[in-house]
């Protein structure tokens, strides 16, 4: 089966071991991505505060590209997902913009996590699994624009989300319950509110801590980049030592799978989850 | 399209109108959203003061706060809100006729960023992580903050010092030129 992909800017550069790991596993699944040619960014979350047009303009002409292509597009990076279904709703409901960009809303606009958590997938998931993930206790940690709006986004529920703990379990994983699967952890702020980024996401890991997860586990790359690089300040803040393993779900497909290339996304960590595997006989 | 209307009292920043005013004038005061909302205790205007106001037709202390900016777009408080009302929804408007009308504004370093994420998108047709921060750290004067972590995440692969950029670019030039940020 043939999905368009707009891998998105961060996928380029600081998430580059989630456009990895996620092609991999796609590939895996028997789907092929086929990214979107010459796509340009989505605005993210910058161009919603600053200018009414672009934040619709510029998901709007990525959506033109797949909609040429004539296949569904899959979005990982959360923020790149919410930005492409609002535009293709905001274009349906206005004329003006529906004359600049005559999308016609045949295609659909997949999630990353929508993807993989259909339920033949999540089977296939299971069937592939050659090294179960057993005794790996993971938090599912699903974030704001996952699951928010949820009359944009339509998760299956905005206050407890299960398709990450769905796929979890299918790869062989502990699946933890907490309270803080879809808490924001202040990502939109971290260059220009550090301070305020730091508390959010220290409340994150301490609950982490307390139900004794090995790791937490996300789609979103700002959650990751978030969570895994501000541990350091945290445990220098606080005095005392923070040191859980940020993974994408689809890294843990490559364990999962045996994929070999998990050292090299691995590698891109701030925190390594190598010795958390290898002492679980999972690398 | 556009979501605002009639003057204030400062005349400089409209309160909402239309369709998502009607949204708004919904508001019953439950405090809902501010319950749930992460930076809350950072706050100098909690979201449903935020909401109060604009329904008052007082805009100009939201544009003088610090939560206008403080605000993460988390959606927390649009989720659970039983009248639908989304605090980023009803911020983003005034926040373009801050950023529009030059207007000074606390907690200047958010709306800084956020320029220079789009003069980087303007520019290239992509985000180049490199030029964002450099531009940001520019504009703010904050060279050294995160250096080691800027450093740790180079050799890591993760910053690339070339910028990747689309073939589209000029394409998402005259999608700029359509816009205030020509
Ligand atoms: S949750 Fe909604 S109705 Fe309640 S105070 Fe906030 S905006 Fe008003
Ligand atoms: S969107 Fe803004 S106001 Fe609403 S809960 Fe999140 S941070 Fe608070």
């Amino acid at each position: 089966m043939e999905i368009s992909y707009y891998p998105g800017c961060t996928l380029t550069g600081s998430a580059r071991e989630l456009d990895e790991s996620f092609r991999a596993a796609a590939g895996k699944l028997g789907l092929t991505l086929k990214e979107l040619p010459d796509w340009t960014c989505c605005g993210a979350s910058s161009a919603h505060m600053v200018d009414e047009f672009l934040e619709t303009a510029l998901p709007a002409s990525d959506l033109m590209l797949a909609q040429q292509l004539g296949l569904d597009v899959v979005a990982p990076c959360a923020a790149c997902h919410l930005r492409l279904k609002a535009a293709a709703i905001k274009i349906a409901q206005d004329e003006q913009l529906q004359a600049e960009f005559p999308f016609k809303g045949e295609i659909k606009v997949l999630s990353g996590l929508e993807m993989f958590a259909d339920e033949d997938r999540v089977a296939k998931l299971r069937e592939l699994t050659a090294k179960p993930l057993q005794g790996l206790r993971v938090v599912p940690y699903y974030g704001c624009l996952a699951v928010r709006p949820p009359e944009i986004v339509e998760p299956d529920d905005p206050e407890n989300p299960m398709q990450m703990d769905r796929v979890l379990d299918a790869l062989g994983a502990e699946v933890v319950d907490w309270p803080y699967k879809t808490d924001c952890c202040g990502g939109s702020l971290a260059l220009t509110r550090t301070d305020m980024v730091l508390k959010l996401s220290r409340k994150l890991l301490d609950m982490a801590k307390l139900v004794e997860a090995d790791a937490m586990v996300t789609f979103c790359p700002m959650c990751q980049a978030n969570l895994d690089t501000r541990q350091e300040d945290i445990s220098r803040e606080t005095g005392s030592l923070y040191q859980i393993p940020v993974l994408y779900v689809t890294e843990l497909m490559g364990v999962a799978f045996k994929d070999l290339r998990v050292r090299t996304w691995f590698g891109k960590h701030m925190v390594s989850p190598e010795k958390l595997l290898a002492s679980k006989g999972l690398i | 399209m556009q979501q605002t209307g009639s003057s204030t009292r400062s005349g400089k920043v409209a309160p909402p109108s239309g369709e998502l005013a009607s949204i708004v004038n919904q508001c019953y005061q439950c405090g809902k959203c501010s319950a749930g909302c992460p930076v809350a205790p950072e706050m100098d205007l909690l979201p449903h003061q935020m909401v109060r106001l604009a329904v008052m037709g007082d805009v100009d202390r939201i544009v003088q706060s610090k939560s206008i900016w403080l605000c993460l777009t988390c959606h927390t408080c649009g989720a659970r809100c039983p009248n639908g009302i989304d605090v980023p929804a009803l911020l983003d408007p005034i926040r373009h006729q801050i950023l529009r009308g030059n207007i000074e504004t606390r907690e200047p370093q958010v709306p800084a960023f956020h320029n220079a994420f789009m003069k980087t998108v303007r520019r290239f047709g992509r985000v180049h992580e490199l030029s964002l921060i450099g531009a940001y750290k520019m504009k703010t004067k904050t060279f050294f903050d995160d250096m080691k972590l800027g450093w740790e995440m180079f050799r890591r692969g993760k910053i690339h010092i070339m910028p990747h950029s689309s073939k589209r670019k000029a394409e998402v030039r005259e999608l700029f030129n359509k816009s205030s940020m020509k």
